[in-house]
């Protein structure tokens, strides 16, 4: 005898069926975001933790997370789940579900994706702590040092010419674009030629780029995608080698300079529930903050909200406690007690 | 793509076959494929047809898009199944099915689209030509769960049939390529393999089996379950009248079936899954089947018994289909393989005669053409290059870019992806391939047209080099450069 109709548990079940791992994929995310949320709170060796989840994400987007497919694949992914929407609710859901996630924690916690989570911010990380496990002796650049890392892009530059006249890439590979002009502006802003903050306003300028990319169907692959995907993609790999060289140079440069995600992570951070502020009194104006934070979102105690990414350096670091978390939708008293948002962005 | 690796062992060196006389003897062999009316042409799967196309334009290459409707990727999908060609009404015709749930038969020589038919799931199958009186049919599976006949020359449905009744708790089915042959003397069934599924706890069920359908009418002949799995298409072959099928299966089984009743004549268990047909031929000491597996084994299985003549072990596993060619005195299996070697090898005896070398693995079945000009092997590769291979010696004849997998998640060994196919038109072949970019590609093979443009999409990514390398530079040397002059406002009332 055959059913009139679904059981009511398939109701919730049959739209997975195609779509095998879904559910994992997602509890996977919700606990790390409820793992980096629950684990943000402690204040002992809460910088040793963020390492922890970063090495945990890094893992969990390797193996389990087969929607994101790094940065730009979010993006496209995003846009594409939402033309899913009214007609295949359940693709819709897997596209969208991992930007819906970290808007919405963005929203109630913070940019703790980019501190925390991000791999790609994670690949970084780990040169940034090269390059203070191996300080320099002097903090401006040598002319020879410079002419090494010239060397270094004119060499990059040259492999990808090199590549594209054998035909090896293809505009998929595009993100080794973003590569060349990655290395190009590290090294830009080195020798002076252009200033670290007005060029972090390219950020919304990659995502307008990426953007335009995923609504004309083209396809360009992220840094670091090659890690979540079974295919090869020498491209990815080379474009996330050149972060890497770049970030010993400067820190975070993916995030100061490129990153389209953090951008609209910025854009958010400004609407969000918890961000970190200047104790009323407190701040001795001491600069420990300011060469603490790798994005250089901070000054005496001033943050740039669109460039702060929630890792929590400067309150774990500030030796007066001159920097605290506070929530801005329960005390308006904080929010009045703001300086005015332009104050922030120009300090 | 990152193949599996695989350590390449070499060959298991067997006895020398020489049996020309009697695979070219008449009654005995089916003669050179006339109809498209297998998954691979005949049973050798060959996949290259020469066509009575006198009405046809002189073909030229042409490319045709089919990636409009992007769904999400699910593994096991494709995007065009493999193609089948026929001459219709004196015109080339191309069918072949797409994910977008319809069927397109095209002109073969320019690419024009004659008609389209839609089905109620994407066409995976390769859809395969009959003939009934003055008129071509197509017959056609979709993952509708549906075979269709639909006539070749105008795209009308003539009869349709379900594999299994409809209830709403059905899961989907995968319909592999239908086959022509007849359970007599004379060509009147198709069939069809099929594999259902039902996850509905109430109802929960898997099923496969192979469905025969009268050609005329549609009507059930005769059907044999064969267990819970995917099946890859039958062959059908008829040795002295009488009929047999032989197919493979995705639990590692190869079937011999009689084409009369369906009964299971014999089964051979292979070490790992069967994705694609075998290949039959006649060899001097009696009827082979070459059967191909992901264990990466090759294996001539006697026809009558399933009996194993020869084996022969790749480097990796193998999702294409075996092809034979019985031309110029001797018959030989051509094996394409992921160890990203295409393995020449005697069909008589699995001895190992050459190997072309590609730069990725290789997952389609092999099209061969071995008269009419140059005998060539098309066969393409997760390198996304269709090659071309002489088929004496295996020199490499040229190779095109055929696109990268349309959806990022797609991975190797996923899919049974489309296998290219050829077709000689007014005396030009020509190779067609679709391919997982999306896109349905013609190419001339003639050494006089091989000059033709490769598609490819390296100049785009050289023309969107500076378009994205130029204006972010440039932005950010304007965007310091108002900020310094900024800078300068503010400082200079202080200074004065």
């Amino acid at each position: 005898m055959q059913p009139e109709r679904l059981p009511l548990g398939k109701v919730f079940d049959v739209p997975f069926l195609s779509l095998d791992g879904t559910s994992v994929e997602m509890a996977s995310l919700i606990f790390l975001f409820l793992m980096v949320i629950a684990i943000s709170g402690v204040k002992r060796r809460r910088q040793l933790i963020r390492r922890v989840v970063q090495v945990a994400s890094f893992l969990v987007f390797f193996f389990v997370v087969y929607s994101c497919l790094g940065v730009f694949g979010m993006i496209r992914n995003g846009l594409y789940g939402m033309t899913l929407l009214g007609s295949a609710y359940s693709e819709s859901f897997y596209w969208l579900a991992l930007p819906v996630v970290i808007i919405s924690v963005t929203l109630l916690h913070g940019t703790v994706f980019c501190g925390w989570i991000c791999p790609t911010g994670a690949v970084q990380d780990l040169a940034g702590w090269l390059r203070k496990r191996f300080p320099r002796r002097k903090e401006r650049l040598t002319r020879g040092k410079l002419i090494g890392l010239a060397i270094f892009v004119v060499g990059f530059l040259t492999l990808l010419v090199w590549l594209g006249i054998k035909k090896q890439l293809m505009i998929e590979d595009s993100s080794v674009h973003w590569a060349a002009m990655l290395i190009l502006l590290c090294y830009l802003v080195l020798v002076g030629v252009i200033d670290d903050l007005p060029s972090r306003k390219l950020r919304l300028f990659s995502l307008a780029a990426i953007f335009f990319t995923a609504v004309s169907h083209l396809v360009v692959t992220s840094p670091v995608h090659f890690a979540f995907t079974a295919r090869d993609d020498p491209a990815s790999a080379l474009t996330t080698l050149v972060i890497l060289v770049s970030a010993i140079f400067v820190l975070r440069p993916w995030c100061r300079y490129l990153c389209p995600w953090g951008y609209l992570m910025g854009f958010l951070h400004r609407f969000s529930r918890l961000r970190i502020q200047k104790a009323p009194g407190q701040c001795t104006e001491c600069g420990v903050c300011n060469t603490t934070c790798d994005v250089g979102a901070i000054k005496n105690g001033a943050i740039r909200l669109d460039q702060c990414q929630f890792c929590y350096s400067c309150v774990d670091r500030c030796p007066n406690g001159g920097l605290r978390v506070v929530d801005m939708w329960s005390q308006p008293a904080e929010k009045a007690a703001l300086p005015a948002k332009k104050a922030e962005d120009t300090a | 793509m990152n193949g599996a690796g695989g350590s390449r062992r070499l060959t298991r060196v067997v006895l020398g076959g020489a049996a020309v006389g009697v695979l070219l003897a008449p009654g005995r062999v089916q003669a050179a494929c006339s109809l498209w009316s297998q998954s691979r042409c005949d049973a050798q799967n060959t996949a290259a047809i020469e066509l009575d196309a006198s009405a046809s334009e002189t073909p030229r290459a042409w490319s045709f898009d089919g990636s409009g409707r992007v769904w999400g990727y699910e593994p096991g999908m494709t995007v065009w199944s493999s193609p089948a060609l026929a001459a219709v009404d004196g015109r080339a015709l191309l069918a072949v099915g797409n994910y977008d749930h319809t069927l397109y038969a095209l002109d073969a020589a320019t690419g024009e689209r004659q008609w389209m038919f839609t089905t109620g799931g994407p066409v995976y199958a390769a859809p395969v030509f009959f003939r009934d009186g003055d008129r071509t049919l197509l017959l056609a599976a979709s993952t509708d769960r549906l075979v269709y006949a639909i006539d070749a020359a105008n795209g009308r449905q003539v009869w349709v049939h379900s594999v299994e009744d409809y209830r709403p708790t059905l899961g989907g089915a995968r319909l592999a390529a239908p086959c022509v042959g007849g359970t007599g003397d004379s060509d009147n069934a198709a069939f069809v393999a099929y594999w259902v599924w039902d996850r509905s706890l109430a109802n929960s069920l898997q099923k496969s089996g192979v469905l025969a359908l009268a050609l005329a009418d549609g009507k059930p002949l005769w059907r044999q379950e064969l267990g819970d799995n995917d099946l890859t298409a039958p062959i059908f072959v008829r040795t002295a009248g009488h009929g047999q099928l032989f197919l493979g299966s995705a639990n590692g089984n190869i079937y011999a079936l009689d084409a009369a009743t369906g009964a299971v004549q014999w089964r051979k268990t292979e070490l790992d899954a069967v994705r694609s047909p075998p290949a039959f031929f006649v060899s001097s000491s009696g009827p082979i089947v070459v059967t191909g597996s992901k264990y990466g084994t090759v294996r001539g299985l006697d026809a009558a018994t399933g009996a194993e003549r020869w084996n022969y072990k790749t480097g990796d596993r193998i999702t294409g289909s075996p092809a034979i060619s019985t031309e110029r005195g001797s018959a030989r299996a051509f094996v394409p393989s992921y160890d990203r070697l295409l393995h020449a090898l005697d069909a008589t005896d699995g001895s190992p005669i050459w190997r072309y070398a590609a730069r990725g693995g290789l997952y389609s079945s092999p099209a061969l053409i071995a008269s009419g000009g140059e005998a060539m092997a098309l066969v393409l590769g997760w390198d996304h290059m269709l090659h071309v291979a002489a088929l004496e010696g295996g020199a490499p004849l040229f190779s095109a870019f055929t696109g990268r997998p349309l959806w990022n998640v797609a991975g190797m060994d996923d899919s049974n992806w489309s296998s290219p196919v050829a077709g000689r038109i007014r005396g030009r072949w020509m190779g067609f391939v679709g391919s997982y970019d999306g896109t349905l590609r013609a190419l001339p093979l003639g050494e006089a047209d091989r000059a033709a443009p490769v598609v490819s999409s390296n100049r785009w990514f050289w023309l969107s080099f500076p378009l994205v390398l130029i204006p972010f530079l440039a932005l950010a040397v304007g965007l310091t450069a108002r900020e310094r002059r900024r800078q300068r406002a503010r400082i200079t009332p202080a200074r004065l």
